[in-house]
Formats: C-alpha cells, structure tokens, sequence
C-alpha cells in the first residue's frame, strides 16, 4: 500500500525537491558569476555566502515537505477503503525517501560547487570558514552522505510526533481532557527524546560501560572509520539524527513501540475500516 | 454478497441531527432511488456509504474498495490529469481501464488534460466514468445528473441499464425522478432523519402509482 500512495503522490515530492534544487543552483550559479575577477576575500565571502544558501535549504526544503506529509490524509484515500495507519504509513514512507534523495542531491550540489569554485584557488578555500561547508563531501568525506537519511529519520520522528498530537486532540470527547492529554503528550514527547538525544550523545555510565565507541562518532560499529572522519551529524545539523549511534536505535525503537501502543489503546477514529 | 444493509446510521453535526437511525436492506441487483427535500441528509447519507464520513454511529455491510462512489465534487486534486486519475482508480480499485477509456473516446476529455482545466459537466463526466467502471459490489451516485448536457445524461441512463442487469447495488440520490423512473427497482424518501420503507417500484406501478406520484405523497 505505501508503493501505491508513493506512486500517487510522487509527482508533487519530484516537484518540490526539483524546485528547491533548481532554487539553489540558480544561487550557485548566481554568485560563482559574481566572483568572477574579484580579489580572493570577496571570493571567499561569496563562497561562505552559497554554502550558507545551501544549508538553509538543507532545513527548508525538509520542512515543506514535512508540510506536505501532514496534509497526506485525503479523502480520497479514504473512500478508496484505505485506513487511517495505511495513509499514515505511506505519507511516512513519502517523507523519509523524499527527504533523502533531497538531501543527496542538495550534498553532491555542495560537493560539486567546492570542486569547481575552488579549482585552482585553493588559497581562496583557505579563507572560507569550513564550519559553512556542511554539506560537502569534499570537505567531509563520502560518510557525510549519512546526513541525507539521517535528515529524513528526523523528520519521520516530527510527523510521527504530529500524528501522536492530533490523536491527543481528536480522539478524547471532551474540551478539558483534549487539552489535558495534549498537554501531558506535549511533555512527554519533549522529555522524550530530549533524555533520548541526551543519552545518545553525551558520554555516560551506559556508554562507558557499552562497546560504543566515544559518542562523537555517527560510527559506532566501526571504531577504525569514526577515528578517521570523527563525525558528530547531531553537532553541526540540527535536523540530523545520529543514526548510527546505538543508544539512539534503542531509544526510538523504544519510541516507536510506544507510538504503536498508544494508537492500540486510542484508537484512530470512529469506525475505522477493518485491516484487510 | 446477498444484501446490502445499513442499521442504524445516526449523525449529528454538533446539536443538529441529520439522521437519526436510517435503516436499509437491498438485495443485490437492487437499483434503489433515496429520495427527499434539499438539505435532509442524502449527500450525508451517501458519504457515510461511500467511507468518506466515518463519524457516525451504526452498522453498513459493505465499506471500502467494495464500493465506488460517485460524489457531487470529486475529492482528488483538481492540478492533477484525468490520465493520473485513472491511475489512481486502476491502483486502488478493481478497475476496468480500458472501458473507462473506451467510455473516454465518446466525449471531448482529453487524458492530458488537468482536472481543473475541465467544465463542472466534464469533471461529471470523468467522475461517473471512473466510478462507473469499479467492479464493485455497491455503486453510490450523489445527483448523477447535475450539471450534464443532454448527451451524457443518455450515456449515464444508459450505461446504468447495462450495469442494472448484474448483480450488484447501485444507489442513487437524486431529485432527477423522472429520468430513473424506469430504473429504479425500490425507492425509499429521506425524510427527519429517517429513512422509509424499502418501497418495491414494480408494486407501485401495479397500483397504478408512478414514482413521482409516491413521492409528493410521501411527503405530505
């Protein structure tokens, strides 16, 4: 069922990714034109000033299509005996392989502009502050694809928050316990994956005691390759979830078999269709 | 499938009830005409049929891709094409594409056009045509007729003759009578919520009564 509603909807995805795409090259573009000539400093203000473009993409373009994934239920859907979870599932599945393949392209955009900027001006590279080169693999390595899913993993943890919300509010009867419930959910979810985060990635008597390697690594089982690129995804992309780190597995898998109790136990709504 | 039943469907929108306890029980070949006055609950009625509205209380038989239902307003996005439509049906539906296409050629729709580019005639057209070609066990029509020309009424007419012979359900909300009156099979009006009695139209017409007739009765 999530192919079918991914074959539905993959025109309005292919549409938003192309167009944040398009956006950004036209910015790359745009600026690499603007430096032709110019002393080194400026160079390496308009660099800063494209990658910056870039990463504010890498937040916004997850965004709307988070948007998008919200305003997945159709009536359409619906009357075509689908129910409420299958629809849920396949807007989950829409987000997390659009969000990826967005945040892929969005990174070999990045990569390909530091190859070709900085062809034989390396000195130029050298003034640009390499915190502003997040997405690019020349500076990160091919590990830094990592970000792409782990985008996307973030963002099927916020419709999945969301989808916890508005059962919070839609299925209690009265005004008093939708707000009492929204509000406990809301606290929950926070202290949730806040303690979560926490324990993924700060050093601690779990992790210690674990065969983690330190936890500033997105590479846990592979001590050798996290020493070589010590990457921390969670340190330098808000919306990237270490996903490689095993305490962080444990944590929203424990997390997604609370979200599956609490739809049990709510329900989704009145007279939902039996699985078929 | 035997019989097509409903019991007990009730409804409110807030304070309001619009149906308070609509019972039904067709058998399958049944074309069933629901008739009644603007605003009494027949499009509230046929959205709960048809699983568009699940907040209600009582019991339907047959829910889902079991039946296709043709809604005075399509609920698919109007930026996308008929082509994707059809997609979309043949992807969710037992559905018969290539007579949707045959059905297609007779009119001026165009598979590239977008929904929204298509008159409020043809978006019926294309709406009856998708929902028509489901093999399904209860076909659900909301004013079939409305904002049709002359021509495609026939083929609506038409094409509900050919399928009335097949055992399935097909039930009609309308205020178009006389076009159905040699159709339908059973009436019943809605009317304060509740549907009457399943009235056999053969029964009717052997008191000398038309459909028309039995409904200005009816509601008096």
């Amino acid at each position: 069922m999530m192919r079918k509603i991914f074959l539905t909807e993959w025109k309005e995805h292919a549409f938003v990714c192309a167009a944040g795409l398009i956006v950004c090259l036209i910015g790359v573009i745009g600026y690499s034109l603007a430096g032709i000539g110019a002393e080194d400093w400026y160079r390496a203000d308009l660099a800063e000033g494209v990658f910056a473009f870039l990463n504010i993409a890498s937040y916004a373009v997850p965004l709307i299509l988070l948007v998008m994934a919200i305003f997945a239920f159709r009536s359409y859907y619906r009357q075509a005996g689908l129910t409420e979870g299958k629809i849920v599932q396949g807007a989950l599945f829409n987000l997390f392989v659009w969000t990826t393949i967005f945040l892929a392209a969005l990174m070999l955009l990045a990569t390909a502009f530091d190859f070709a900027y900085f062809a034989g001006a390396e000195a130029v590279r050298g003034q640009t502050v390499p915190q502003c080169m997040l997405l690019s693999l020349r500076e990160h390595g091919v590990y830094r694809l990592l970000f792409a899913p782990s985008v996307a993993v973030t963002m099927s943890l916020f419709y999945v928050m969301y989808d916890l919300i508005r059962l919070s509010v839609l299925r209690p009867r009265h005004v008093f316990y939708k707000i009492l419930l929204t509000v406990l959910m809301l606290g929950f979810l926070f202290l949730y994956q806040y303690m979560v985060y926490c324990a993924a990635v700060s050093p601690g008597i779990l992790l210690e005691a674990s065969w983690l390697v330190p936890p500033d690594s997105v590479l846990p089982v592979v001590p050798a390759l996290a020493e070589v690129w010590g990457d921390d995804v969670k340190n330098v992309h808000y919306f990237a979830a270490p996903i490689l780190n095993l305490i962080f597995i444990a944590g929203e898998l424990c997390f997604a078999v609370l979200y599956y109790g609490f739809v049990k136990v709510a329900g989704r709504c009145k007279n939902e269709m039996e699985e078929s | 499938m035997k019989e097509y039943k409903i019991s007990g469907i009730e409804k409110r929108y807030g304070k309001k009830e619009v149906l308070c306890g609509a019972d039904l029980c067709a058998e399958a070949g049944s074309f069933v005409g629901i008739l009644g006055l603007n605003g009494t609950g027949k499009t509230t009625l046929l959205n709960i049929l048809g699983n568009v509205d699940r907040n209600f209380t009582g019991e339907i038989s047959v829910r889902g891709k079991d039946v296709a239902y043709m809604r005075t307003r399509m609920a698919f996005p109007e930026w996308r094409k008929v082509k994707e439509l059809l997609d979309f049906y043949g992807r969710f539906y037992k559905f018969d594409r290539k007579k949707a296409e045959r059905m297609l050629e007779n009119t001026s729709i165009r598979k590239n056009a977008r929904l929204r580019a298509l008159s409020a005639g043809m978006q019926r057209q294309i709406n009856f045509i998708c929902n028509f070609c489901v093999d399904s066990q209860v076909l659900l029509l909301d004013e079939p007729l409305t904002n049709l020309d002359l021509v495609f009424r026939g083929v609506i007419v038409d094409s509900l003759i050919e399928r009335a012979m097949e055992e399935r359900v097909i039930v009609v909300a309308t205020h178009e009578i006389k076009e159905f009156e040699n159709l339908f099979t059973h009436v019943t009006v809605l009317k304060d919520g509740l549907l009457g009695p399943l009235t056999d139209v053969e029964e009717l017409r052997g008191r000398g009564m038309s459909v028309e007739e039995f409904y200005g009765g009816s509601l008096q």
